[in-house]
């Protein structure tokens, strides 16, 4: 399934086209189109080795694909202009890039020299502040925290006011208060700032707060995108049985009008129909069938991207 | 390309490995200068002298010495750190085309080096031109011509240009291989090998052309002295020599010819010298051929623009992790 938001309302500020990329012969990014609309938060999951990295090595310049385009700012990958626009662009990708022999101004000021921007003093405690960077003067980076890595990391990728953000697994090795104040920050940026985020995690939990879409890759491909409204009607609320006897419980379901449902090995039935759950028990009652469970529960982000893995294997 | 030069200058700045490098060419320089300052205190060598400022001029401004070995490592040290700390990425995801990023490593690299053997070379010049003065007649220590040898304006000139411009070949080669390879391990070992290879076949063969060209030179002092006392027996044992040995003494030199032009160390590595005058007022003096010179030159400059174009397109073809 394939649930495109090119056709939303909001323009997209990235697009690939058919984009390839090999690494030592194998295809590790096979054919991807991918739409990312301005404003968004884009939540892209997949496995370890999917793609994902690669996929923002490629967007962010690092890598060259074997084969296909993508757009920036409307902009084509092999267009000279595309230099000038990258500096709307700011990204974390793998680990944070950091000298670590400088201490977190010095970083920032290096940053700021190669990228033309001239910060105060005042601005740069700011951005310090705002990632939470507090008590560091002079010291250097490499007595940093993993957490404060990234954090300083994050404070770097905001010198030049993007407009578009690439971070990929910002929150590995932040704790939970990190965490969330990264997700405050990242909801901030995004709502006050309007900064595109294109963002991969593989705490799905933290992603449904925060992502207004969504891209889900497995083995290089993009399996589906779609928006979290979208995701939301997905994520259907269904009602586990656990049944003696299956076939006589598919038998009396279906009587019920009942047919979106799924039957897993270990006798349990999962009805996605909008069922009550006492015409459910009188039904299997009546077949003479007897229930040793029933539970009713909600899909989340994990279990949905998890079948979509299963369906696409 | 500013803003990038701007950047690694202020890393460079802050670099306690160069800050240290510096300290240690200092240090070296003081202690080298104590040294051929106590030689020239005690012993006696009837006008010739270790320490002065043209002699420390050649002497320390060999690629090969100890100081200048450490000269590329640092360079290889600072390029390869933006791979391995990822700073590298920042730049490209900022919108700096690869061919700027590499051509901004490049010009930084060259001028670490240069700040790196401005200090040791002048800091050793002007010790020992405070010492010893810099009066080219004087015979002095002069790099690998030993001790004794004058030299000429020319030749300082010359050695120079030469010299300035092999170490513009050694930076470019340590920053393509850096970029290639991307971390310390291979990347060391290659630059040293490759330095210290080229300076090694050049001492090696130069020597052995310098033994020819002595037994040729004294032969043919030898058949001069025969002929001008009338010594049939002796004029023609000299010919027979030369002749026999002119086949061989050809092809060395020619072959050597050759290394002046391939060989981008060979000029500055070898020891050429001639005489002057006879007895007591015999000189020895350094000297460097056209063949040295101009093929010193082509073959640096040629070497740095493929290494420095090669490397560019390299880079720009690879992907940065």
């Amino acid at each position: 399934m394939y649930i495109s938001v090119e056709g939303g309302n909001n323009m997209n500020l990235i697009t690939t086209n058919e984009l390839c990329k090999k690494y030592n012969k194998k295809l590790v990014i096979d054919h991807v189109n991918m739409h990312i609309p301005e404003g968004s938060i884009y939540g892209f999951v997949g496995e370890n080795g999917s793609g994902k990295t690669t996929i923002m090595r490629l967007l962010t310049g690092l890598a060259e694909p074997i084969s296909g385009t993508y757009e920036i700012f409307g902009l084509k990958n092999n267009d000279p202009r595309i230099y000038e626009k990258r500096k709307y662009i700011s990204a974390i990708v793998e680990t944070t890039s950091l000298v670590p022999t400088l201490t977190a101004k010095q970083n920032i000021r290096y940053f700021e020299l190669y990228t033309g921007i001239e910060l105060t003093e005042e601005q740069r405690d700011e951005l310090l502040a705002k990632v939470n960077l507090h008590d560091i003067e002079g010291k250097k980076v490499k007595n940093f925290s993993l957490g404060m890595r990234q954090r300083l990391g994050i404070a770097l990728a905001l010198v030049s006011k993007p407009k578009l953000m690439f971070l990929d697994e910002p929150m590995n090795g932040l704790d939970p208060e990190g965490i969330a104040e990264l997700r405050d920050l990242l909801i901030e940026l995004n709502q006050k700032d309007g900064i595109t985020v294109l963002i991969s995690s593989h705490i799905l939990s933290e992603l449904e707060k925060i992502a207004s879409c969504y891209g889900f890759i497995s083995h290089g491909k993009i399996i589906q995108e779609i928006t979290a409204q979208e995701l939301k009607e997905k994520c259907r609320k269904s009602l586990m049985v656990k049944v003696d006897n299956i076939e006589k419980a598919e038998k009396a379901l279906k009587g019920l009008g009942i047919c979106d449902y799924k039957v897993s090995t270990n006798g349990e039935i999962q009805i996605y129909d909008n069922v009550k759950i006492k015409d459910v028990m009188a039904c299997l009652d009546a077949a003479d069938v007897s229930i040793s469970a029933i539970n009713s529960s909600e899909e989340s982000v994990e279990e949905y991207y998890l079948n979509l893995i299963k369906e696409g294997k | 390309m500013s803003r990038l030069l701007k950047a690694f200058f202020y890393k460079i700045s802050k670099d306690i490995t160069f800050k240290i490098t510096l300290i240690i060419g200092g240090g070296i320089a003081i202690l080298s200068a104590l040294v051929f300052f106590l030689l020239d205190a005690l012993i006696d060598l009837e006008g010739i002298k270790f320490f002065t400022g043209h002699g420390m001029l050649v002497t320390s401004f060999s690629p090969a010495q100890n100081y200048g070995i450490a000269i590329p490592i640092n360079v290889v040290s600072f390029i390869v750190l933006e791979f391995t700390q990822g700073t590298i990425r920042n730049k490209i995801i900022a919108g700096h085309s690869k061919f700027k990023i590499y051509t901004s490593l490049y010009i930084s690299g060259l001028i670490l080096a240069a700040s790196l053997l401005f200090v040791y070379v002048g800091f050793l010049t002007l010790l020992g031109t405070i010492a010893g003065g810099f009066d080219v007649n004087v015979p002095t220590m002069l790099g690998s011509s030993g001790i004794g040898v004058s030299a000429t304006p020319e030749y300082l000139v010359r050695f120079v240009i030469v010299a300035i411009l092999s170490y513009t070949t050694i930076v470019s080669y340590a920053v393509f291989i850096a970029t290639s390879f991307r971390s310390m391990g291979p990347t060391i070992p290659l630059v040293l090998v490759a330095i210290l290879g080229l300076f090694f076949i050049a001492v090696i063969y130069g020597n052995i052309v310098l033994v020819q060209k002595t037994i040729w030179n004294n032969l043919q002092d030898a058949l001069k002295a025969a002929e001008e006392v009338g010594n049939a027996d002796a004029i023609k044992y000299a010919k027979d020599e030369l002749a026999e040995m002119k086949p061989t003494y050809d092809t060395l030199v020619t072959v050597e010819n050759v290394f002046k032009c391939v060989d981008p160390l060979y000029s500055v590595s070898i020891s050429e010298t001639y005489t002057v005058g006879e007895g007591e007022n015999m000189k020895t003096i350094a000297t460097m051929d056209n063949f040295g010179f101009y093929g010193g030159i082509a073959s640096n400059l040629v070497y740095s623009a493929a290494l420095f174009f090669g490397g560019a397109c390299l880079f720009k073809k690879r992907d940065v992790k």
